[in-house]
C-alpha cells in the first residue's frame, strides 16, 4: 500500500497526521515574508498557519510572491 | 554632505574650461505643449563623419554647423505612436532607419537613441522617470536596449522632445547642451573637462547652472575612461541630490552603449529644464493618476518595512534571500550560496555603509526611494585613492556580481568596484561576470601568471577586481582583455594563451615561459556547507581541497578581509620580454591555420597588451572547455542570478532578445520554488506574458520595481498573484490618465508584441536571431563539474532517480554529471520549441508572417527580412491572401 501523500506545489509530499502548514514551512525552510498559502484552492490566513492541519490528498499551494530582478 | 568632498570644483576651473570651448553649432527650436504624453517630435543630432542617411525620416527643421554637425527635428507620427509607442520602441524605430546590415558598433551611423516614453515624467506615481537607450552593441553586434533613471529623460520630454538621436562621429571632444527653457541646442568642443563621470557631472552641473539651487534643474549624460578601452561602457545619467549636495549617477548599463558614446567623442550631453510641475504631460484624466499614486504611496508607507525594505537598502535587500534559496551566484555561477554571504548581507550595508533616512528617489515622487548611496566612502586604490566619495549603490546586481560571483565577500571591495565601475563608465554586471570567467580560467590553469604579467586572478582578490578597471583606463594590461567581454576573452585566450608544445620549445630561444612562481590555487567554497557528507570526500581531497582549512579561515577572518587574503593585486611584476628572434610574425587571417602549441607573433590593434609577446594557440579541448562555463549568450554576459534549477529562467535568459538580462523575465521563484508552471506550455506562457509585460515598461518610461517589489495586502486573494493584478490595473489607470485611452491586458500585450517581434527581426537583419544564437553555455543548465554535482549531490541524485528514472547507485560522479546534463539539454530543447511556438515563431526562431499580420506589423521592411528564412524553412504560407507579401 502506498504511503499517504499531499500535493505540495504540484509535487507529492509525505503526509503525516497532524501536519500543519507551519510544520511544512519549517521542513521546507520557507521563511520568506511574502508567502500565500492555499489548501484545495482555499486561502489560509497567516495567523492560522500554526493551527491548520492538512489531510491526505490535499492540494496545498505555498506560493512565494517574490519580485526578483 | 560634507563627507563627499574630494573633488569640489572651483569657479576658476569652470571659467578656464568654458574659455576653451569652441562653438560648432547652435539650433533654436519652437516651444511645444505636450499632448497626452507626447511632443510629437524628436531631436536629431549628427556630430560629423560620413554615412548614408537616405533611409532616415526627413528632418522637419535643421541647421548645419562646423565640422559637418547637424541639429534638427523629426516628426513623431501617428504610425510611430501606434506601432512603437515610445521609449524602447522609438529607440529601435530610429535605429533601424539609421543603420544598414553592415553597420558595426563603431560605424559612424550607429545611432544612440534615448527616449523616455509617454508616461515618463509623472510625479504622482512612483517609478515614472525612466529613459530607454538603444544602439548597436559592441558586445553583441545587435541592437541593445538599456533602461536608466535620473532626470535626463523627463527633462528631455519637458524640453520638447520624445526622443534624442545621436549619430555620427566627432573628431574632437564635444559637449551637447539642450536648454529646455531658452529652446536652444548647442554643440561645443570641450577639451579640458574631465572624463570620469563623478567629476565631469559635478563640473557640468556647476558650469550650466546659474545658481547653486539651479543644479537640480541639470542632468548630465556621461561615460568615464574605462569605456574607451573596453566593450562594456555604460552611460551615467545624473541627478542633483540637494540633501547630499552632490551629483548622483544612474546607469544605462547593459550592452556597451557607453563605449559607443565615447567612440563618438561625446564627452557629455547636458540638459537644463526649469519649471517642473506635476501636470507637464498634459494628462487627459489627472484624477486617475492621482488615485493610483495615493494607493501605492500608502502601500510603501505601511508595507515596505515588513516586506522588502526597499527604502532602507533598495534592491540589495535580496542578497541573503538569494543565498538562502540557493540562487546567489558564487564563483562564476558554480554554486548558489556561500557561508561567507553574511559578510555582504543587506544588514551589513545598512549598518555600516549606506546612508539611511534619505528620500533616495531617482525621479521626483518615487516613494520607493531605492536609489541608495554610501557617503564619505574612502577609496583604497586608483587615481582617486584616499578620496572620500559618494557611491551609488550597492544594487543587488553589484553586490552579487562584484561580490559572491567573483568570490569576494568584503563589502568595502564591492563598494570600491561599484564606484569605479560607475565613474569609469563600465557595466557592473558584465564587469562581474567577465571577471568571474577570467578567474575560473586561471583557477583551471588555462593561463598563468606570465599571461597576466603577475596579476593575481585567484578568486576574490579585491585589489585585482579594481586593478582590472584601472588597466582598462590606461589601455594596458590584462584588464584590457577582460574588458572586451567573455566572447572576446575566449577568442583571445584561445589564440594567445596556449602552452608551447615540446616540439616547438626550441623556438623560445631560452626564454623561460613560466618564470613566476604560481600561488597555491585556492578552492572556492567549502562544499560541506551544502553537503555534510563531503567533509572527507576523496575526490575533493585529490584536488588539494581542504574543507576544514577553508572553513577555519572563514570563521577566523574579520569582516574586512581582503578577498583572497592578499594585500596586492600582484603576485609578481615581471618585465615585458624582448621579442624572440626566430618566432615568425603572421597576419590575423593566418591564425586559423597555425598549428596548436607553436609560438608566433601577431598584432591586435584593439588589444595591444599581448602584441610584444609570443602567442600560442590552445588545444581544441581547451577551447571547448571555455565554452562550457563562459557565461555569455549572444555576446552579452549573464546577469547575477543562479538559473541552474529553473528551466524557465534558463529560457528567460537565453531567449532574451538582447542577450541574457533578466529584465524580460524573472521566473525563478514561480518555477523553481513554487512550481507554478510545471509543463512546457506553462513555462512558454510565462515566457510570453512576462517579457511582454516588462517590455511594456520600457515602452512607456516606467520602472519595474514598484510593480512587484511591494505587494498590496489583498494580493494574496488574487488568482494569479505573481502578476500583482492591482498594480497592473494601476498602470492601466495612469496610462488612461495620461493618454486618455482605456487599456487592458490584451491591448498591453499587443503593444509589446509589436516592438518585441520587431526587435527579433531587427536582430535577424543584423545576422543573428536564429535558434543557434539562443544556445546557452552548459553551466546555465546544470552542474558541469564534479564539484558542482557533489555540492548538491542529494538533489541531483534524487532528480536522476525520480525524474529521469535512472538509479544513481554505483555510478561515478562523472557519469552522473553526464546523465543530468544530457537530460537537461533535452529539456531545454523542448522548452525552446514551446516558447517559439507560443511567440508565433518557427522552430528556428523566425517570426512567422501570420504572426506579423495578427499583430499588424506586416510592414514591408520586416517581411523582406523574414521572407528568405521562411521560404527556406518551408514556413512561407500558401494562399491568395499572402500573395501580396511575395
Amino acid at each position: 500500500m502506498n504511503e499517504p501523500v499531499i500535493t505540495l506545489n504540484n509535487r507529492p509530499y509525505p503526509f503525516k497526521e497532524g501536519l500543519t502548514i507551519s510544520a511544512i514551512m519549517t521542513e521546507r525552510k520557507y521563511d520568506f515574508p511574502a508567502i500565500i498559502v492555499r489548501i484545495n484552492n482555499k486561502h489560509i490566513e497567516e495567523e492560522d498557519w500554526q493551527t491548520t492541519t492538512v489531510a491526505a490528498d490535499d492540494n496545498v499551494e505555498i506560493i512565494h510572491v517574490f519580485g526578483g530582478g | 554632505m560634507s563627507d563627499n568632498c574630494s573633488h569640489k570644483i572651483s569657479k576658476d576651473d569652470i571659467t578656464r574650461m568654458k574659455a576653451a570651448h569652441k562653438r560648432l553649432a547652435t539650433y533654436s527650436f519652437e516651444p511645444t505643449t505636450i499632448e497626452r504624453g507626447y511632443n510629437n517630435r524628436s531631436l536629431y543630432i549628427s556630430i560629423g563623419g560620413s554615412f548614408d542617411a537616405s533611409n532616415q525620416d526627413k528632418l522637419t527643421a535643421s541647421v548645419s554647423g562646423e565640422n559637418c554637425t547637424v541639429i534638427g527635428e523629426k516628426a513623431v507620427t501617428p504610425h510611430m505612436k501606434d506601432k512603437f509607442v515610445g521609449g524602447k520602441g522609438f529607440g529601435l524605430y530610429h535605429l533601424w532607419k539609421a543603420i544598414s546590415e553592415g553597420t558595426r558598433w563603431n560605424s559612424p551611423e550607429n545611432d544612440i537613441v534615448i527616449s523616455p516614453g509617454p508616461l515618463a515624467g509623472i510625479t504622482q506615481y512612483p517609478g515614472a522617470g525612466k529613459s530607454l537607450v538603444c544602439a548597436i552593441s559592441p558586445l553583441t553586434g545587435i541592437p541593445v536596449d538599456s533602461n536608466v533613471g535620473g532626470f535626463f529623460g523627463p527633462f528631455l520630454k519637458f524640453a520638447g522632445f520624445d526622443a534624442l538621436e545621436l549619430q555620427g562621429k566627432s573628431d574632437e571632444e564635444i559637449i551637447i547642451f539642450i536648454d529646455g527653457n531658452e529652446h536652444t541646442v548647442t554643440i561645443d568642443t570641450a577639451p579640458l573637462e574631465a572624463v570620469d563621470s563623478h567629476i565631469l557631472a559635478e563640473q557640468l552641473s556647476e558650469m550650466y547652472a546659474s545658481t547653486h539651487e539651479d543644479k537640480e534643474n541639470i542632468s548630465v549624460i556621461s561615460c568615464g575612461r574605462a569605456s574607451e578601452n573596453s566593450y562594456i561602457g555604460c552611460l551615467n545619467f545624473s541627478f542633483w541630490d540637494k540633501r547630499r549636495d552632490c551629483v548622483r549617477l544612474k546607469q544605462a548599463g547593459r550592452g556597451g552603449i557607453g563605449t559607443v558614446f565615447r567612440h563618438k567623442k561625446i564627452k557629455a550631453v547636458v540638459i537644463r529644464y526649469r519649471g517642473l510641475h506635476g501636470d507637464l504631460n498634459n494628462p487627459s484624466k489627472k484624477g486617475l493618476i492621482n488615485a493610483a499614486g495615493v494607493r501605492l504611496h500608502k502601500e510603501m508607507a505601511h508595507l515596505d518595512t515588513s516586506q522588502n525594505n526597499m527604502r532602507k537598502i533598495g534592491t540589495a535587500n535580496i542578497i541573503e534571500v538569494m543565498d538562502r534559496y540557493d540562487l546567489l551566484p558564487t564563483h562564476n555561477f558554480q554554486f548558489g550560496a556561500h557561508p561567507e554571504t553574511p559578510k555582504i548581507s543587506s544588514k551589513v550595508f545598512i549598518e555600516k555603509y549606506v546612508t539611511q533616512n534619505l528620500p533616495d528617489g531617482c525621479w521626483y515622487g518615487c516613494s520607493m526611494s531605492c536609489a541608495k548611496a554610501a557617503d564619505g566612502f574612502e577609496l583604497r586604490t586608483g587615481p582617486y585613492k584616499g578620496h572620500k566619495v559618494c557611491v551609488d549603490g550597492p544594487e543587488y546586481e553589484n553586490a552579487a556580481g562584484l561580490g559572491s560571483n567573483v568570490g569576494c565577500f568584503d563589502p568595502h571591495w564591492i563598494l570600491e568596484a561599484n564606484f569605479y565601475c560607475d565613474t569609469y563608465g563600465v557595466d557592473t554586471i558584465s564587469m562581474a561576470t567577465m571577471t568571474a570567467f577570467a578567474e575560473e580560467c586561471y583557477q583551471r590553469g588555462l593561463y598563468n601568471l606570465n599571461d597576466t604579467e603577475g596579476l593575481d586572478m585567484r578568486w576574490g582578490n579585491g585589489y585585482t577586481l579594481n586593478e582590472l578597471m584601472h588597466q582598462m583606463v590606461t589601455g594596458d594590461g590584462f584588464g584590457v582583455i577582460v574588458g572586451k567581454g567573455i566572447r572576446q576573452q575566449k577568442r583571445i585566450f584561445a589564440e594567445r594563451f596556449g602552452k608551447v608544445s615540446p616540439e616547438y620549445e626550441h623556438m623560445l630561444g631560452g626564454y623561460v615561459w613560466n618564470d613566476i612562481k604560481e600561488p597555491v590555487i585556492d578552492m572556492p567554497i567549502p562544499t560541506s556547507h551544502f553537503n555534510k557528507n563531503l567533509e572527507n570526500c576523496e575526490f575533493l581531497q585529490s584536488t588539494g581541497y581542504d574543507d576544514n582549512k577553508i572553513l577555519g579561515e572563514i570563521k577566523g577572518t574579520i569582516l574586512e578581509n581582503a578577498g583572497a587574503n592578499n594585500d596586492s593585486a600582484y603576485i609578481a611584476k615581471p618585465t615585458k620580454p624582448e621579442k624572440i628572434e626566430g618566432i615568425p610574425t603572421i597576419t590575423r587571417e593566418e591564425i586559423a591555420d597555425w598549428p596548436v602549441g607553436k609560438p608566433y607573433y601577431s598584432d591586435d590593434p584593439d588589444c595591444s597588451y599581448t602584441n610584444s609577446r609570443p602567442w600560442v594557440k590552445m588545444t581544441p579541448e581547451q577551447v571547448a572547455e571555455m565554452e562550457e562555463f563562459g557565461m555569455e549568450n549572444k555576446g552579452l554576459e549573464y546577469s547575477e542570478y543562479l538559473m541552474k534549477e529553473s528551466l524557465a529562467q534558463q529560457g528567460g535568459y537565453a531567449l532574451c532578445n538582447k542577450g541574457p538580462q533578466h529584465d524580460e523575465a524573472w521566473l525563478i521563484f514561480m518555477d523553481m520554488v513554487n512550481n507554478q508552471i510545471p509543463t512546457f506550455e506553462d513555462k512558454a506562457e510565462a515566457l510570453h506574458y512576462f517579457p511582454m509585460f516588462r517590455t511594456w515598461f520600457g515602452l512607456l518610461g516606467l520602472c519595474k520595481l514598484p510593480w512587484n517589489d511591494v505587494t498590496p495586502v489583498n494580493n494574496k486573494y488574487e488568482k494569479e498573484p505573481a502578476k500583482i493584478p492591482e498594480h497592473v490595473q494601476n498602470y492601466f489607470d495612469i496610462y488612461e490618465g495620461v493618454l486618455g485611452k482605456r487599456h487592458t491586458e490584451v491591448s498591453m500585450v499587443r503593444q509589446s508584441e509589436r516592438v518585441y517581434t520587431f526587435q527579433r527581426i531587427f536582430i535577424l537583419r543584423m545576422g543573428s536571431g536564429q535558434r543557434k544564437h539562443d544556445t546557452p553555455p552548459s553551466r546555465s543548465l546544470g552542474p558541469i563539474t564534479e564539484g558542482e554535482y557533489l555540492s548538491r549531490e542529494e538533489r541531483y541524485d534524487a532528480q536522476m532517480k525520480d525524474i529521469i528514472g535512472i538509479d544513481p547507485c554505483g555510478k561515478s560522479t562523472a557519469e552522473k554529471v553526464k546523465i543530468i546534463m544530457d537530460y537537461r539539454w533535452s529539456q531545454f530543447k523542448q522548452l525552446v520549441d514551446a516558447v517559439y511556438k507560443r511567440r508565433g515563431w518557427t522552430p528556428n526562431g523566425i517570426p512567422k508572417l501570420e504572426k506579423l499580420i495578427e499583430i499588424e506589423m506586416d510592414l514591408p521592411e520586416l517581411v523582406a527580412v523574414i521572407r528568405p528564412y521562411l521560404k527556406e524553412e518551408g514556413y512561407w504560407p500558401q494562399g491568395e491572401e499572402y500573395k501580396k507579401y511575395e
